[in-house]
């Protein structure tokens, strides 16, 4: 039932993904708000006062290579579409699927009732598409009592396979729905082997029907979690880990459920399982075991190479099990070592509240990861390699003066976007495209400072260069050794600096609203509706109009006037320099073009007869000037335009047309006539 | 030589910041075919370097600012065997092309671009 009007669309920020979807080769983010999702592409500007000062882009754009230099590239996020969804949206996940109308990868869209949507992007319509919908809602599943929890009330989470074999959502107590993904390999098969069956199924298909086309996903199962291993009762998270030749997970559960108040009797129950999927047997093989786990461990984090393994969260402690089983871990609150007794590194100074902080790898090739806690601090985790294995790990905080309190709220999801950038998004206040630079390093962006041109095709030019870098290194070992060198050492601290690129605002949460419509808003300062939103260091007072408030700047009276043309003039290039006619006119309107602009106004006085009159404008003043040959008394201007770039004034009237220059240097104007 | 010269002046004449001096430099006059009468402009739409000038016996002419500083008329046959009742030039600021979109009499729409530009 419709019966309310949305006048300001969700503005909190869910989940985000980062994954090429418009097209195999860009740089989309795709952001759920709750029930609102939006993707938006990445574009790089330049931005610092350098750039101000260049010349006109015409000209040589060698001569402007040094200032340019001294300016920073700067991201912002463009809105590609945004398209409401039926249903509030539990977890997104990236998924490459075969043959998709984009040739992209897909999205796999979770949302609350135990339902998977799998949507790709369709380039004909800009639009989505939706390949295919599941849902795991129903009432005969095994292990279902009349006391267990109901559906909307339990944990609910998608995650998936980061070698896209398939994806996994947790619903129920202990539910897991695996949806498996057909892999290329599988389809080259069983077109190598049975050439004549298939000969023989197109002949009888002959008689007019046609061949279903094959699904991108084979048939989703679902698996108690109890029957891979019984005392799995009490899930708390899975995820998918990576580089590995099996889909294989990794899940922290227990047999009982924990509970603070019970310590003293129920401590260090939880373990942490890893399991091998065989998807055609739909059956699962435990690799390792850790057990002894403290009790607020909340979730899994699978970390790439070099680093491999997982991170277990929790609310005093961060523990790092590799592929091996070997764990390591560092306590950075008082309160784990009373909480547990696994073996912690103690950094009890830092006295952090892990509670709510979001995780994500910050670097590929150090394997450092950032923390964001829950007050918008950020924190670094560097390791300590020996050889290939992780011996132990450092957490430290991010110092103010290296951005390290740019951020005002808590994230509720985090994106790593590559080359430099991460999209922190929030329920509490504004969301921010984070970038971030290794101290010491000029990095990726310094190194493209001296190019000017399209920034869309630097971004893929950059891409191209590090794939041409790794394809020298045929087998991935020697590239591996030479990484896990470098950072065998823990990351100092301070070698990070943060910068916020760009910013999505938000006015969620709505603590107060007060309508304001009858009294005038005072623009910009108080609005229609005043609302009272954000969260702790992020909250705000916002004041929302319906429509664009103008502030009148100036108010020149012209009597009588009829036609009103504003015209910007430029000056010639200097000849020599061979300039390209026609290009779009934003060049025109750069900042760095130099303007003389003329206001040109036809009157029609009371007598009857008709006169064009010619301002010149300078900042809110116009004056009357006489310049030039423009035609003034004869009779009154249809129209005024400019051609030639700008350079050439051109005046309409009843039955010629007339073109003046605009300030070619030196030359005054031929006056040619045609015939 | 004259391109040289010109530059040489530009250098040594004029202070630093130029003024706009409207000069003219050239008067279009309208005629029809046959040269006879002045006809009146209706309407005149600019799309750089283009303008599409539509006159009273709805004949449009379509004129180019040339590199070297005139401008010129075009030859368009199509354009100039019609007659029309409306017409505009269109360029977007997202593809390079220039488009015309001229009406007839009879309600039909044609549309052309530019497909020499690059």
């Amino acid at each position: 039932m419709q019966c309310y009007t949305e006048i300001a669309p969700p503005t909190a920020v869910s989940h985000a993904v980062h994954l090429p979807f418009i097209a195999p080769r860009a740089h989309n983010l795709v952001v759920a708000r709750n029930s609102l999702l939006q993707i938006f592409e990445l574009k790089s500007t330049v931005t610092g006062a350098a750039a101000a000062e260049s010349a006109s882009p015409l000209l040589d754009a060698e001569a402007v290579d040094l200032p340019l230099q001294r300016t920073e590239h700067t991201a912002k996020l463009v809105l590609v579409g945004e398209y409401p969804l039926a249903g509030t949206v539990l977890s997104l996940a990236r998924v490459k699927v075969l043959n998709t109308k984009s040739k992209a990868d897909a999205l796999l869209v979770a949302f609350r009732d135990a339902k998977l949507s799998l949507v790709e992007w369709d380039p004909e319509t800009y639009n989505l598409h939706t390949i295919s919908i599941h849902y795991y809602e129903n009432p005969d599943l095994p292990g279902l009592s009349p006391w267990s929890t109901e559906l909307k009330d339990t944990y609910n989470f998608l995650t998936a396979d980061p070698a896209n074999r398939c994806a996994a959502l947790k619903f129920g107590v202990h539910n897991l729905a695996i949806l498996p993904f057909r892999q290329r390999d599988v389809f080259d098969e069983e077109d190598d082997f049975d050439m004549d069956a298939q000969k023989d199924a197109r002949m009888q298909d002959a008689n007019g029907t046609a061949p279903e086309p094959k699904t991108p996903y084979s048939a989703s199962f679902v698996l108690p979690l109890t029957s891979l291993d019984p005392t799995l009762t009490h899930p708390v998270h899975l995820a998918f880990l990576h580089e590995s030749r099996e889909p294989t997970f990794g899940i922290i559960a227990s047999s009982k459920a924990t509970a603070p108040s019970l310590l003293p009797e129920r401590k260090d129950h939880l373990t942490y399982t890893v399991f091998s999927l065989d998807l055609g047997d739909k059956s699962s093989t435990t690799l390792h075991t850790v057990q002894g786990l403290p009790y607020d461990l909340t979730s899994v984090v699978p970390l790439p190479s070099p680093i491999g393994g997982a991170l277990l969260l929790g609310s005093n402690e961060i523990i790092h099990v590799d592929v091996a089983g070997k764990t390591t871990g560092v306590a950075v609150n008082e309160f784990a070592k009373s909480s547990t007794s696994f073996s912690l590194k103690d950094q009890t100074d830092l006295a952090l509240h892990l509670e709510g902080c979001s995780i994500e790898l910050l670097s590929q090739d150090s394997g450092d990861v950032l923390i964001i806690l829950n007050d918008g601090r950020l924190l670094t985790l560097t390791f300590t390699l020996d050889g290939r294995t992780v011996s132990g790990m450092t957490v430290q905080r991010v110092a103010a003066e290296h951005g390290g309190h740019v951020l005002k709220s808590a994230a509720s999801c985090i994106s790593n976007l590559g080359r430099g950038r991460i999209f922190v998004g929030s329920e509490d206040g504004d969301s921010v495209l984070l970038g971030w630079q290794a101290a010491g390093k000029s990095g990726a962006l310094g190194r493209k400072a001296s190019e000017v041109g399209t920034d869309d095709d630097m971004d893929v030019e950059e891409d191209e260069v590090d794939d041409l870098d790794d394809d020298l290194y045929n087998d991935t070992a020697p590239a591996v050794k030479k990484i896990t060198a470098a950072a065998a050492e823990p990351t100092a601290p301070g070698s990070y600096t943060f910068r916020i690129h760009d910013t999505l605002p938000s006015i969620a949460p709505i603590k107060d609203v007060i309508l304001h419509t009858d009294a005038a808003a005072q623009y910009p300062t108080t609005g229609e509706i005043m609302i009272a939103c954000g969260r702790g260091a992020a909250g705000n007072i916002t004041a929302l109009n319906r429509e664009i408030n103008l502030t009148n700047l100036a108010q020149i009276d012209l009597p009588s006037a009829k036609g009103l043309w504003a015209v910007h003039a430029r000056k010639q290039a200097p000849g020599g320099i061979t300039a390209d006619f026609g290009e779009d006119t934003e060049a025109n309107f750069s900042v760095d073009a130099d303007y003389d602009q003329y206001l040109v106004v036809s009157k029609t006085d009371e007598d009857g007869s008709e006169n064009t009159v010619v301002y010149e404008v300078s900042g809110k003043e116009l004056e009357e000037t006489s310049k030039g040959d423009f035609e003034r008394e004869e009779g009154s201007t249809l129209s005024v335009g400019t051609l030639a770039k700008g350079t050439k004034i051109v005046q309409i009237m009843q039955s010629e047309a007339r073109t003046y220059d605009s300030g070619k240097l030196g030359d005054c104007g031929l006056v040619f006539q045609p015939n | 030589m004259t391109l040289v010269s010109s530059v040489i002046a530009a250098l040594f004449s004029n202070p630093t910041k130029s003024q706009t001096e409207l000069n003219m430099e050239q008067i279009i006059t309208m005629e029809d075919e046959d040269g006879n009468e002045e006809l009146r402009i209706i309407n005149a739409t600019f799309a750089d370097p283009y303008m599409l000038i539509l006159r009273d016996n709805s004949s449009a002419k379509l004129y180019q600012a040339s590199g070297d500083g005139e401008v010129e008329e075009v030859e368009a046959d199509g354009l100039a065997s019609t007659q029309w009742l409306s017409a505009t030039l269109y360029k977007s600021s997202a593809s390079a092309e220039i488009y015309t979109f001229l009406l007839t009499h009879q309600g039909g729409l044609h549309v052309s671009f530019d497909s020499k530009r690059r």
